[in-house]
């Protein structure tokens, strides 16, 4: 148990690391940028994924994989498009990339909370799998 | 002033009392004069002398209306030039020197004290027993003081506060650093103390409190293998922002270093793997003691630490078990006694057995000359009605029912606020002393008590002279023990000729410890050979069949802090415990 015990703690504690990462990249978006709304929006769903994964190892491993890449990604494009800004590049190239960061931020938010949705799948399947067969025993009675 | 119209000294003054004087002189800049003295070095007569020498309108604020009669008769039999009218006690019609309580001031709020000093032009106060003052009125006078720079303020203590972390530094900002301090030892030499031993009489709970004290125990231990155990809590830990993340929170680890510590221990006794770095930092693996979950427990329940948010639930849960055994105390967690069992130990029953084993040899040794005092926390009335009550607790009543019953040749007598209690073959001279001290029989009740009579409840229907009649009793009678609350006697109370004090209280803190020891180390001006005995009583515990230390030698040994005495083994006067080496004897090993 321990061995396992000392896995969970690594993975947790690498996605724990990179939603902090974020956390501090958000502090440094300019409050005019769009961006900062739905990054708000994206530590907020990802504190509520953290939680049910801590609490549920099956849900862990559902989303072993992103501490390892996904979510420092994310925590680096937020950190590169904080710089952009910063520098107020005008060129087209640059002002295609900064749309194309903030619709992949809305586009990373759905998927998450689709992620977080999904860890409950299986239980609202075995309720109303539950529910139907309560229905169907009152109605043979 | 004229030299012939000037207040004096009427004595000589004592040695420490000429080098007190010449220090405050240095010191006086700052127009504040901090004097610690010992009770009995005569603090009173040196205040006196400074005020006098000031010669300046002065208010002498002092705890009780006792005590506020004992410095105008310091007054007026001790100084020449001086008279009554000279004197007011009436904070609303001053004159040159007013002596006021504490309680009085409390009626006022900063202006209309502030009024008060400016109208009357004061320009001397004295804080007598400086430590006395209301926690908050520290900061207000301060406060008005700062204000009225041209006042001089001369504070009298024998107990600085020490221990009361809070508000020491309230405390020194009213009556200035220390400019002159006067020890026991010093006193004792110069002849001005007398000299004296402190004892400690060791007893060891009952059947009933060992099997409640392990009782409780087991539950605590079970609490705490279900916690090291709860994953939830262990990967919390280990994923702390002090162990993940260490390099971005150093000032919250410094601030919490304690904690930091113990969760590396934790998580080391857990096997769980964490950065060597941190590893490093607590290199020697000690398993986790009773102290570390305590504290650990605690921080957890009541530092709001976001980290711990994701295990809510579960710190709930922690939180009402440990409630149910009785583990939480206003916000301190106590895995090893719960309040009840704390609060047994030290009214241990055990204790009557001590108290009476100690007046029984004080007794052989002194015989008519004992005159021995019993300080305790509470009064317990409810035994004084019942003759079937079995005696389980330590108070005034069940110390007096228990002496009375087996010791029942030695007198006794009971003095608290509310009860005073005599041998009935001296309500005669009862009777004479207050008729010296105008109370007419009218004015007195007396219901004989018990069984066989041999004692009497007395009243008086104003109270107000009760303890100094009762002083007079116990001293000229050939009543041995006299039984009273540390609210009543444990301060200010002047009864030189005791010799022998048990004090049968939980009190642990610095000043009223020292307060009480003061009652028996008095010069006696009718026993110049008196030697005093301070006896102290313990509850010791039994863990696995040996003696331990437990929670009420802990009380003790705080107790002992301040209390300078003599080595049982070496010539050195030290403080703390270990001069009696309690540890080294073989009930320990």
């Amino acid at each position: 148990m321990k061995e396992n015990l000392n896995e969970e703690i690594e993975e947790l504690t690498k996605i724990k690391l990179s939603i902090n990462d974020i956390k501090k990249n958000y502090q440094e978006i300019n409050s005019n940028c769009t961006i900062k709304k739905d990054v708000r929006k994206m530590i907020n769903i990802l504190d509520k994924i953290y939680a049910e994964i801590f609490n549920n190892n099956n849900n862990l491993n559902q989303f072993r994989f992103y501490g390892d890449f996904y979510i420092p990604t994310i925590a680096r494009i937020i950190n590169r498009y904080n710089n952009l800004i910063q520098k107020n590049i005008k060129t087209d190239d640059a002002q295609k990339l900064l749309s194309n960061i903030e619709q992949t931020i809305k586009n990373l938010n759905e998927h998450f909370e689709n992620k977080y949705n999904s860890f409950f799948e299986t239980e609202i399947i075995d309720l109303d799998a539950e529910i139907k067969v309560l229905l169907k025993e009152l109605n043979n009675k | 002033m004229k030299e012939d119209n000037k207040i004096s000294f009427k004595y000589e003054y004592r040695e420490y009392q000429k080098r007190a004087l010449e220090e405050i002189n240095k010191y006086i800049d700052d127009n504040k004069i901090h004097i610690v003295a010992a009770p009995g070095a005569g603090k009173t007569i040196l205040a006196l002398k400074l005020v006098f020498d000031f010669n300046q309108n002065a208010i002498i604020l002092v705890p009780t209306i006792a005590i506020r009669e004992q410095w105008i008769e310091r007054m007026l039999n001790d100084f020449t030039n001086i008279d009554k009218e000279m004197i007011s006690t009436d904070l609303k019609n001053l004159k040159k020197y007013n002596v006021i309580s504490y309680q009085a001031l409390y009626e006022y709020d900063k202006d209309e004290i502030k009024r008060i000093i400016e109208i009357n032009d004061i320009h001397t106060i004295v804080l007598d027993e400086a430590h006395h003052l209301r926690n908050a009125w520290w900061k207000m006078l301060s406060q008005i003081f700062e204000e009225l720079k041209q006042v001089k303020i001369i504070s009298l203590t024998a107990t600085p506060p020490y221990d009361d972390e809070k508000n020491f530094d309230k405390y020194i900002e009213l009556c200035g650093e220390i400019d002159a301090q006067i020890n026991i030892p010093e006193l004792v030499k110069q002849k001005n103390l007398c000299p004296h031993q402190d004892f400690i009489y060791l007893n060891a709970p009952s059947k009933e409190q060992e099997q409640k004290i392990n009782n409780y125990r087991k539950e605590a231990i079970k609490i705490i293998r279900w916690f090291e155990n709860n994953e939830s809590i262990i990967k919390a830990i280990a994923i702390h922002k002090f162990i993940i993340d260490y390099k971005n929170n150093i000032d919250d680890i410094i601030s919490n270093y304690e904690i930091f510590l113990i969760m590396i221990k934790f998580l080391k006794n857990k096997n769980i793997v964490i950065e060597k770095y941190i590893d490093e930092i607590n290199k020697k693996t000690s398993p986790m003691n009773i102290s570390d979950y305590e504290k650990l427990f605690k921080y957890l329940l009541y530092n709001n630490d976001s980290e711990f948010k994701v295990i809510e639930n579960v710190l709930k849960e922690l939180k009402k078990s440990l409630t149910q055994v009785g583990a939480i105390d206003k916000g301190n967690i106590n895995l090893l006694y719960n309040k009840e069992i704390e609060n047994e130990l030290s009214e241990n029953i055990g204790k009557l057995q001590s108290i009476n084993n100690i007046v029984e040899h004080e007794y052989k040794c002194l015989k008519e000359k004992l005159k021995l005092v019993i300080v305790t926390d509470f009064i317990k009335d409810d035994y004084s009605n019942s003759e079937e009550n079995e005696i389980n607790q330590l108070g005034v009543i069940p110390i007096f029912k228990n002496i009375t019953e087996k010791l029942d040749s030695i007198k006794v007598i009971v003095l608290t606020g509310t009860t005073v209690i005599i041998p009935t073959d001296s309500v005669e001279i009862f009777k004479q002393i207050c008729l010296k001290n105008k109370i007419k029989e009218e004015n007195i009740v007396i219901n004989e008590i018990g069984l066989d009579f041999k004692f009497s409840k007395v009243e008086l229907n104003n109270n107000s002279k009760m303890v100094q009649i009762i002083t007079e009793l116990f001293e000229s009678t050939d009543v041995s023990v006299l039984i009273g609350t540390v609210a009543l006697i444990g301060e200010g109370w002047d009864a030189p000729f005791v010799n022998t004090l048990i004090m049968a209280s939980s009190i642990s803190t610095y000043v009223t410890s020292n307060q009480i020891r003061g009652r028996a180390i008095r010069i006696d001006k009718n026993n110049i050979n008196k030697e005093a005995n301070i006896w102290h009583l313990v509850c010791l515990e039994k863990l696995g069949g040996k003696y331990v230390k437990g929670k009420d030698f802990e009380k003790i040994e705080k107790r002992f802090k301040a209390i300078e005495g003599l080595s049982l083994k070496e010539d050195k006067i030290m403080t703390n415990i270990n001069r009696f080496e309690i540890l080294n004897r073989l009930f320990f090993k």
